[in-house]
């Protein structure tokens, strides 16, 4: 049988092929016009991300707050507390500050300083620790929460100074510094 | 079938050629092209954020990069996105507790060259641009003074 002598059966196969396959396409586009990510490709491109963190912590209720003695009654026999005033620092999630101490401007780096002629000593205590949140691809996080107790005290027996009959309530500023 | 026959007289030949005939028989040259694109640099370009000072107050830029890709000449790319597997298709993701967002811009197309019957021509280039930026005032994670560089790998996804 001579090559190019298409037998008629096989003719009818192959229009009958050509028949399925013209009915798939029209199918298929059908289809895709519906689902029409079906027949995407994807390539990709690799790169990096970088960054360096320098940790940080930064007050957050500063100026806000105040130790209030109340009212000290010259030579009074016993010592004068005060409230307790909460000062907030926010650092970078699992860094801590290393020490704590307060301003020289007005008393000690130890906390000590005077008032209307009345000494007092501030302490502060050990931090409290709320951790924050860490960072999703939906939020930026939290920062955890240091809180330090500042409280002071006044010993007894003390004169004061005061022209007239009483004074105050007289105030400073001072500076919890806390070193990272 | 028909024969043609070219008479062939060259002046001044000091011996004449034979008579010589053509003949031609057409046929048909058929294909199917499968547009594609394809990455040029993948894995050598790095988006640097430098260093970011936990809660500063503003956000942090990092370097451009340009993603190249090869297409075929005339097609285009439908969409891009980023992996999923280091942060969103959107582009956000987390580095030491930072989190940042990055952006890809609008395809730039250089038109590469026609194939000729000298040469195979070249593909369309296509490069976007990808940067990216952290908000400010993140405070991180990190238990040290410092931490990094740090890097992770993000990969753009184009689809055609």
């Amino acid at each position: 049988m001579p090559d190019d002598a298409v037998p008629a059966a096989r003719l009818s196969a192959v229009d009958g092929g050509r028949r399925a396959r013209a009915w798939l396409r029209i199918a298929a586009a059908t289809f895709a016009a519906f689902v029409p990510w079906v027949h995407a490709a994807t390539t990709s491109s690799n790169f990096t991300v970088q960054v360096t963190l320098t940790s940080q912590c930064a007050a957050t209720n500063s100026g806000t707050t105040t130790v209030s003695f109340g009212t000290y009654t010259a030579f009074q026999a016993t010592a004068q507390g005060s409230n307790t005033v909460n000062l907030t620092f926010q650092c970078t999630r699992g860094f801590a500050p290393v020490s704590v101490a307060f301003d020289t401007v007005n008393g000690t780096a130890a906390g000590a300083g005077v008032l209307t002629g009345l000494q007092y000593t501030l302490t502060a205590g050990a931090p409290t620790l709320v951790a924050g949140t860490a960072a999703t691809t939906a939020s930026i996080g939290t920062a955890d929460v240091r809180t330090y107790g500042v409280s002071g005290s006044m010993l007894p027996g003390q004169a004061g100074t005061c022209a007239a009959s009483s004074c105050g309530p007289a105030t400073h500023t001072r500076t919890l510094i806390v070193t990272f | 079938m028909k024969r043609i026959l070219i008479a062939a007289a060259i002046a001044g030949a000091a011996a004449l050629p034979a008579q010589s005939a053509t003949t031609s028989n057409n046929f048909n040259v058929s294909t199917s092209l499968s547009s594609q694109c394809q990455a040029t640099n993948s894995g050598s370009q790095t988006v640097d954020f430098g260093t970011y000072t936990a809660f500063q107050a503003t956000p942090q830029a990092g370097t451009s990069v340009n993603l190249l890709f090869q297409c075929t000449r005339g097609f285009a790319p439908t969409s891009v996105a980023f992996d999923t597997v280091n942060g969103t298709a959107a582009g956000v993701g987390v580095l030491v507790g930072l989190q940042y967002s990055l952006s890809a811009g609008a395809a730039s197309i250089v038109a590469g060259t026609a194939a000729t019957t000298a040469t195979i021509g070249t593909g369309d280039a296509v490069t976007y641009a990808v940067s990216g930026s952290m908000p400010a005032n993140q405070a991180g994670a990190c238990a040290t003074s410092a931490c990094g560089p740090t890097s992770h790998v993000r990969t753009l996804i184009v689809t055609f």
